[in-house]
């Protein structure tokens, strides 16, 4: 598996810092960490950087995580890039939503390294 | 009134005062188990620290009402109209969020609000995942932090409050659930 380079939204800086630890621990090895605040400004990140993988909270303000990959769907450059949502939100609604609007995953909070690395690994096999 | 700091500010309820009636085990209509709110608060609890902090908290009795100089509130509105909030001081906040990021507490103070603000926001998903029937009718508000103790907090009509005190590492941390009805 090569290094890859992956974007967190989230609009707690704190929660990035525990995602990006808990990719580390899942031994998922990281050339590149990107952050946004908000899907907005993930959307301008992609703009000038497509990354490896995105990791998305979905409750946040301005742009939250759903409108987020439903925006990212009609961004030619990310197409391919999975997405895997990390939410404190477990409504099967909200799951489904963000499924078939192209998420690729879906990790709770709170989560060990175990269940990221569970989620994570096969969407990296081939990469 | 004490300085009042709204970080990240989403008010999903109404910050102007608290009325807390005496501790009850809730409304019949939610599935809940034996221990009643109590039990249920500190089972979701004491699952985010150890997941997310990697410590044990320790149920305790104090004699005394919620205080501490940080609170943390996430609005939960729909199938269940509430607030869970999280008060401590803002030293053991400190802890917390150093826990949390796995660095120092001086390294970690700048991350104090939003740490104590995220374990707020895992704690009330926990807690509603943890009523059948919430899962898809109850819904989260962003977190809210007040910085000071000389505050009120009132809902808009009848509300019971069920805080429970817990201990970690010598330091208070109360976790609250007011519903509203």
């Amino acid at each position: 598996m090569k290094k890859v380079s992956v974007l967190i939204v989230d609009d707690s800086a704190v929660m990035r810092k525990i995602v990006e630890r808990s990719l580390r621990q899942a031994g998922i090895e990281i050339e590149r960490v990107l952050e946004a605040d908000n899907g907005a400004s993930a959307l301008a990140v992609i703009q000038q950087n497509v990354p490896d993988m995105i990791f998305s909270d979905v409750n946040m303000p301005t742009m939250d995580g759903i409108e987020f990959i439903r925006q990212l769907q009609s961004v030619e450059s990310a197409k391919g890039v999975p997405v895997v949502m990390i939410t404190t939100e477990g409504s099967q609604t909200r799951v489904m939503e963000a499924l078939s609007l192209g998420a690729q995953g879906y990790i709770r909070k709170p989560f060990t390294p175990d269940q990221v690395r569970a989620q994570v690994a096969p969407l990296l096999e081939g990469k | 009134m004490a300085r009042t700091d709204f970080q990240r500010a989403q008010v999903a309820f109404s910050v102007s005062s608290v009325s807390i009636p005496p501790s009850e085990d809730g409304p019949k209509q939610w599935d809940l188990p034996e221990g009643g709110w109590h039990d249920l608060i500190e089972t979701a609890t004491r699952g985010v620290f150890e997941m997310m902090l990697g410590c044990t908290l320790t149920r305790v009795s104090l004699a005394t009402s919620p205080e501490g100089d940080i609170t943390a509130m996430v609005g939960l509105a729909g199938g269940l109209c509430g607030v869970v909030s999280i008060r401590c001081s803002l030293a053991t906040a400190n802890l917390l969020a150093s826990k949390m990021l796995g660095i120092d507490t001086a390294e970690a103070e700048s991350a104090t609000r939003d740490a104590l603000g995220e374990i707020a926001n895992v704690v009330a998903g926990s807690v509603k995942a943890a009523v059948p029937g919430l899962e898809d009718t109850c819904f989260l508000s962003t977190p809210t932090v007040v910085i000071g103790r000389d505050f009120k907090v009132y809902s808009l009509g009848n509300s019971t409050s069920t805080a429970v005190p817990f201990e970690v590492e010598g330091s208070a941390v109360w976790v609250i659930l007011d519903v509203h009805h």
